[in-house]
């Protein structure tokens, strides 16, 4: 990232997060972020922590495998949280996450949570995890892998795919190989004395009792994504890759050094990919569980013949795991009251 | 790098049926949260910090 491009990445992050009613949150993701190195990071969490409204959060999401005592330092200065991408025990992490040999990665990235946990201000920076469901896994092997890590929380992302090519691992679109491993973790999550975090979990069952999620692609709740790359380039929600190659990007080139920012998210052409998010499938307008699921990632509704007008290809997926929520807090509803009864 | 800012399209929901015991950790809190307005939002639990990284 050369120097123009930090420098214009602070002043208009600065300019968005003080015009903006609510607060902004950047994330510095890859690829991955910390192959920045030390000297631009810290020029770009310093300069965004001072640029930028007291209440913006600042993250990164990060494989570990780079993640130094001196990273760590820099984000617990400046109150950065680390979210780092861990799959489940080596055997399931490694079959996906290598490192520039080939390794598997699982061991450093474990070393690396470990170093992040045991800092005095691990607590206050250590976000959570982040994984990447393998359907073929145990989901308890996981649940407790992720767990023994001392992570506060962690995330769960489906495989990415859509209508036109399906997720690894899912038969059809009526297969629900994902909803029920989900269904199997959630069983396990709530049985847990000592849970911890597992936000979609969280969402789904707190927008079922009447609460709101925090995460894309759950709920009613839309988000203006906009990603800045290390060129410059301003692109949409690079999820969109997932439905066809070029579908992250803009009609116009957006460099983050020339197009002013405010300028851009006043655009017809930002307005049309915000309105993007709301499903526009028939299924999902009148699915009666739309507010809990609301429609899913844009991007994994995505099909070579409709475009972005069909549900989520987890559509089956969500429905058993929403039931299933919805029966298990049911079964956390008190007993009818009884009447007393006396004896003479 | 991605910035978000949401726009809000939430139903207010009457949380006064949540008033009830529960044996699991996970839906308690949950109940907690709602009944509280969704404001125990603590810094470790922010709304996007998983981005993906794959």
């Amino acid at each position: 990232m050369g120097s123009d491009i930090l420098r214009a990445v602070i002043d208009q992050l600065g300019l968005l997060s003080n015009s903006q009613r609510r607060p902004l949150s950047v994330v510095l993701h890859g690829g991955e972020p910390l192959l920045l190195g030390l000297p631009d990071m810290r020029r770009l969490v310093e300069g965004l922590s001072k640029a930028m409204r007291a209440d913006a959060g600042l993250h990164v999401q990060t494989n570990g495998v780079l993640l130094s005592d001196e990273f760590i330092e820099l984000f617990a200065e400046h109150e950065v949280g680390v979210s780092i991408s861990l799959d489940g025990p080596a055997e399931i992490h490694d079959r996906n996450r290598l490192d520039r040999n080939g390794r598997g990665s699982h061991s450093q990235v474990i070393e690396a949570i470990a170093r992040l946990v045991a800092h005095p201000a691990g607590e206050q920076i250590l976000s959570g995890l982040l994984a990447v469901v393998d359907p073929s896994s145990d989901p308890i092997e996981v649940y407790e892998a992720l767990k023994a890590t001392g992570t506060p929380a962690f995330d769960l992302l489906y495989r990415d795919g859509n209508h036109s090519e399906l997720p690894p691992g899912k038969e059809s679109f009526e297969s629900t190989e994902y909803g029920s491993w989900m269904i199997r973790l959630l069983d396990h999550y709530l049985a847990d004395q000592t849970p911890p975090r597992i936000r979609v979990l969280d969402d789904l069952m707190r927008l079922i009792l009447g609460g709101h999620s925090r995460k894309e692609g759950v709920g009613p709740e839309q988000y203006g994504i906009l990603v800045v790359d290390t060129d410059g380039t301003i692109t949409r929600n690079d999820t969109l890759k997932v439905a066809h190659a070029g579908a992250d990007r803009f009609d116009a080139q957006h460099s983050i050094v020339q197009t002013d920012l405010l300028s851009l998210l006043g655009t017809k052409e930002f307005a049309d990919y915000f309105d993007l998010h709301a499903p526009t499938s028939p299924i999902c307008r009148r699915c009666p569980e739309l507010t809990i699921c609301g429609g899913g990632m844009p991007a994994h509704r995505w099909s070579r013949a409709r475009g972005y007008d069909n549900p989520t290809v987890f559509c089956r997926d969500q429905q058993v795991l929403i039931s299933a929520m919805r029966a298990r807090l049911e079964q956390t509803r008190p007993p009818a009251p009884k009447m007393a009864a006396s004896r003479a | 790098m991605s910035t978000t800012d949401s726009l809000s399209t939430q139903r207010p929901e009457d949380a006064a049926e949540l008033s009830i015991p529960v044996d699991s950790v996970a839906i308690e809190r949950l109940i907690e949260e709602v009944r509280s307005g969704d404001s125990v939002e603590a810094a470790s639990y922010n709304r996007t910090y998983n981005r993906h990284n794959r």
